[in-house]
């Protein structure tokens, strides 16, 4: 069956596609809209999906929406209604925004593909979630936790579900906790009132929270209250988002912390202010692992299952599943590539293959490129058209050279194959450089990422020697496949690994298991060659505010702007020319 | 001074490269005049006429368009980065390029335009607004622009050294705005981008019929001025864009086709406008340096008419971007 | 490659399958615990609203930010 799974109208949308049960083609609709978190109707994806397998809207057995508008509009109108007469100002706002577009899915999916509205199904979004996190992972019975900031009502879920190849599927969603109690939103309040954008900048808290001590871990546990049943719930005094649209937080929450930060004013950790600022943050992520631990080791205790699936924008916060991982007993713990909204399309393509549908299980293939690829000889156009020399090299030597060039401070911009699917660039649509390098660190976050000087960024390792570099937990390997766990690195690599080691002494490291990304392998060889150690660092291929970059256009584009030294793109390398660059220099002089 | 800077003025005089004679200031290597440099900033200005020497005493008075009290490198990007024309300037300038900002102002295009290896240098007539814009590349720490004060007329800035040559909003305060535009095209380089920004003839027309409502209520009414209201809590920038909007004592409107006749005398391309001159066309898709299609006169006119509801909170400012011809 | 319908379509085909989505909301309502029939009235005269407002939106002209910038 060829199925489509769409996720839109919230925040970062994306299409999937599935045939006969398998993923064929994903993408975000900002890789190619090319505007950050755009959460339009995901034309260009969908387009690029059916391309990719060369279909035509008709021949879709189906399209399936990642969630059900009606249930959402139902729950925004109780709110309101509930809220009533504080919640009058936001009425026709909020209204506007629910029963504009979001709520003629149906008819704007059938509109637009031209398919009969029958062929539109949906699905709920928390199953979605539950889908995208279990059907993708190599396992085949496994408990389910998703959480998340809201979907329909359900803001977390617990469920189990089993599989095999050839076999039926079954996912059970058990219990929920459901709006306005949600650990999503509860950090996202503490993500505003930290001067963060919302739904963007909940990373940010994660990496200040290393700065602070948990000093109001008490304030916060009276905020998100723990309940006999083991679920939690939130002190609404202390919110806003139930009441208002661009309020996250309440008066009572500000007299408990403080002023919130003003988002312009930087935030320097070596101040009273800044120590404030990072002990809440520290104390709220506290906080939220203890709940999200508990919840996951009472079911491990309920379900005695041995593997965890976690979905859901939660599951983005690597040092809480990292704390799932060591405390809650169970042995496996997988995050998807993309756990949140986005990866909904996906998910919701699966979960319409083999529930709505009941086609037997096929194992999906364990690697999140799902995108489009990228051209080299489009990158060689380019560069030829600039003036730019650029090689067409044996691999061994380009990797040898990308290596050495690395090792003597270059900045290499890398770009092979299909994008990734989700919100990590995973060696595919890297920008990589030595890891040891503090200048380094700081030059890209002057030039390229315009980074607070507070979050650090990522390693990559071959899972040979990742533990070598860093204290990984049974199943540590596995969380890092997909960046998804935050990790100590061991004491005595701390120095050489200084560019990519977070104040706390912790690493968000993708573990790199040569099948997934052969040729980033493969460089990590050479550089742990030239210089003693396969660590490079990892961070996304784009300047900050733009998506990571897709094609060899822009990924030239980016380059240029941001003054890298070397893009590699499969076998082609173009080199930024210092020498034309001192000549131009000495001709004004 | 910074070499590679130094390199990219000129003595207002004659345009012979100058020298930096540290306690001295800055000498012409040809005719042998001097130049102060004070605070920092290069004084290159040379006496000029009255309406010009009006202009400036009005900007003396209040710098625009200010800093709000408390700024940051992040204010400055996100401010930047909600408007797509800033996104899309950006990303056409390459990384190494040396940039002109012609009447700079305070200086904020100039400070976000510098990044990487980019040499900026930002001009303009008025001591008091380069100062504020010195003040905030101190502040913050942004050491690749240079601050000079000069006349548009005679600017002190090499001719054919820019890559990029941005004048927006300068030209139309100008006695005889088409004059003005010479100095200004000479400085691109084969090749080099020139980028104008004016007043529009026909989308201006709304607000100055809103600044006529606010005259007659004296300046109580400015309906839907949206950047007034947005600066009510900031005292000096809201007052700097009343002055620049309302109280102007110099101010000229001009068409698309104008600017064709200033480029095509001045051996400039034309590449594009934004917004668009072709109907029914949405800007984002094209780089500002994607030639447009050619479109005809009457479509021009209609495609201005169709900017007049578009830029009216703006005060109706459009920009043309141009390429210099080699071996002009 | 998705053929683009023009307007006016795509506009038809939404509002003839609004009235398949409103019926759905109101049966939720119906068979809703907790008597929530009231609010089925509130509904479909919110949602025809919603009808009427999408089909009417046009592109919503966003401020151009070429002059003020900063």
């Amino acid at each position: 069956m060829k199925i489509l799974g769409i996720s839109a109208f919230y925040h970062d949308a994306a299409a999937a596609l599935t045939i006969d049960g398998l993923p064929v083609a994903a993408v975000q609709e900002e890789r190619l809209s090319r505007s950050k978190n755009d959460p339009t109707f995901p034309m260009r994806a969908i387009e690029w999906c059916l391309d990719q397998a060369g279909l035509e809207p008709e021949a879709l057995d189906a399209a399936i929406f990642y969630e059900r508008p009606a249930l959402k509009f139902d729950r925004v109108l109780m709110t309101l209604l509930r809220g009533f007469p504080q919640s009058w100002r936001i009425f026709p706002k909020a209204m506007k925004n629910m029963v504009g577009e979001k709520l003629w899915v149906r008819g704007i999916v059938s509109a637009q593909l031209g398919i009969p509205a029958r062929r539109v199904h949906f699905t709920d979004h928390h199953l979605s979630h539950a889908a995208a996190a279990f059907l993708t992972a190599p396992t085949e019975e496994a408990a389910i936790l998703t959480a998340d900031g809201v979907g329909e009502w359900a803001t977390l879920t617990v469920g189990q579900g089993s599989k095999r190849p050839g076999g039926p599927v079954d996912i059970r969603l058990l219990r929920e906790v459901r709006f306005p109690h949600s650990l999503g939103l509860f950090y996202s309040a503490f993500t505003a009132w930290l001067g963060f954008p919302v739904n963007e900048g909940e990373y940010k808290v994660m990496g200040l929270a290393a700065y602070g001590a948990p000093r109001f871990a008490d304030e916060v546990r009276r905020i998100l209250r723990r309940t006999p049943d083991g679920a939690f719930s939130l002190d609404l005094g202390y919110f806003d988002y139930h009441r208002a649209v661009d309020a996250a937080y309440s008066r009572r929450f500000v007299d408990l912390f403080g002023p919130p930060r003003d988002r312009f004013e930087p935030i320097d950790p070596g101040t009273a202010q800044g120590r404030h600022y990072a002990d809440v943050a520290a104390s709220a992520q506290r906080v939220l692992e203890e709940v999200i631990v508990d919840i996951a080791t009472a079911f491990r205790k309920e379900t005695g299952l041995a593997d965890l699936c976690l979905g859901g924008g939660v599951a983005l916060n690597g040092v809480a599943n990292a704390r799932i991982l060591r405390e809650a007993g169970f042995e496996r713990l997988f995050v998807p590539s993309a756990p949140g909204d986005a990866g909904c399309a996906l998910g919701a393509a699966l979960w319409a293959d083999r529930i709505l549908f009941g086609q037997p299980h096929r194992d999906c293939p364990d690697h999140p490129f799902w995108g489009p690829a990228v051209e080299p000889d489009d990158l060689a156009r380019l560069a030829a058209e600039d003036g730019l020399a650029f090689e067409r090299a044996a691999e061994a030597d380009m990797i040898d050279n990308v290596a050495d060039a690395i090792g003597r401070g270059a900045v290499v911009g890398w770009m092979e194959g299909a994008v990734e699917f989700g919100p990590r660039a995973l060696g595919h649509r890297s920008i990589l450089a030595d890891p040891g390098d503090a200048a380094m660190r700081d030059r890209i976050n002057r030039d390229i990422k315009f980074r607070e000087s507070f979050r650090p960024f990522a390693p990559v390792v071959p899972v040979e020697q990742a533990a070598t570099f860093f204290e990984l937990p049974p199943g540590g390997a596995r969380l890092g496949r997909f960046m998804s766990g935050v990790f100590p690195v061991r004491p005595e690599w701390r120095d050489r690994l200084r560019a990519v080691t977070h104040v706390d002494g912790t690493a968000r490291v993708q573990v790199l298991e040569a099948a997934m990304a052969p040729r980033l392998h493969r460089l990590l060889g050479a550089y742990s060659r030239c210089h003693g150690i396969p660590v490079l660092l990892n961070t996304s291929f784009n300047i900050a505010g733009d998506p990571i970059v897709t094609s060899a256009a822009e990924g030239y584009s980016t380059f240029r702007r941001a003054g890298m030294d070397l893009l590699v793109a499969d076998d082609v390398v173009v080199r930024r020319d210092r020498a034309r660059q001192a000549q131009r220099m000495e001709v004004m002089a | 001074m910074d070499a590679h800077a130094l390199s990219l003025l000129a003595c207002p005089r004659c345009g012979g490269p100058l020298d930096d004679a540290a306690d001295e200031g800055l000498g012409c290597r040809d005719c042998r005049a001097t130049y102060a440099m004070r605070d920092g900033i290069a004084d290159l200005r040379l006496p000029a006429d009255d309406r010009t020497e009006e202009v400036r005493r009005f900007y003396m008075a209040s710098p625009f368009p200010g800093y709000p009290p408390r700024d940051s490198i992040d204010w400055l990007r996100a401010r930047a980065g909600r408007s797509p024309f800033a996104r899309q300037l950006d990303a056409a300038i390459p990384y190494d390029a040396r940039i002109v900002e012609v009447g700079c102002g305070t200086g904020q295009m100039g400070l976000y335009l510098a990044r990487g290896d980019r040499v900026v240098i930002a001009a303009d007539l008025c001591r008091a607004s380069l100062a504020l814009g010195r003040a905030a590349a101190k502040r913050l720490r942004i050491d690749q622009v240079q601050f000079v004060e000069t006349d548009i007329h005679h600017p002190g800035l090499r001719a054919g050294a820019f890559d990029v040559v941005y004048c927006s909003g300068v030209l139309h305060h100008t006695p005889d705005p088409c004059a003005a535009f010479g100095p200004v095209a000479r400085l691109a380089r084969p090749g080099g981008l020139v980028i104008i920004g004016l007043y529009n003839l026909y989308a201006r027309l709304p607000h100055r019929a809103r600044r006529l409502a606010a005259r007659l209520s004296g300046g109580r009414w400015t309906p839907g001025d949206r950047v007034l209201a947005e600066r009510s809590g900031q005292a000096d920038r809201h007052r700097a864009w009343l002055r620049d909007q309302y109280r102007h004592p110099e101010e000229h409107r001009h068409s698309l086709a104008e600017v064709r006749r200033w480029f095509a005398g001045q051996g400039i391309d034309y590449i594009r406008s934004v917004p668009g001159a072709l109907v029914g066309q949405a800007d984002e898709q094209h780089a500002l340096t994607d030639p447009e299609e050619d479109g005809w006169w009457l479509e021009d006119m209609l495609a201005q008419l169709g900017w007049l509801p578009r830029l009216a909170a703006e005060g109706g400012l459009f920009v043309t971007i141009g390429r210099a011809r080699a071996g002009r | 490659m998705i053929r683009r319908k023009g307007r006016l379509r795509r506009q038809l085909i939404i509002a003839g399958s609004a009235s398949a989505t409103v019926a759905d909301l109101v049966r939720g309502l119906w068979h809703a615990s907790g008597g929530r029939r009231w609010m089925i009235p509130l509904v479909v005269f919110l949602c025809s609203l919603g009808v009427i407002l999408t089909l009417a939106a046009g592109v919503e002209a966003l401020a151009p930010f070429i002059y003020s910038i900063f």
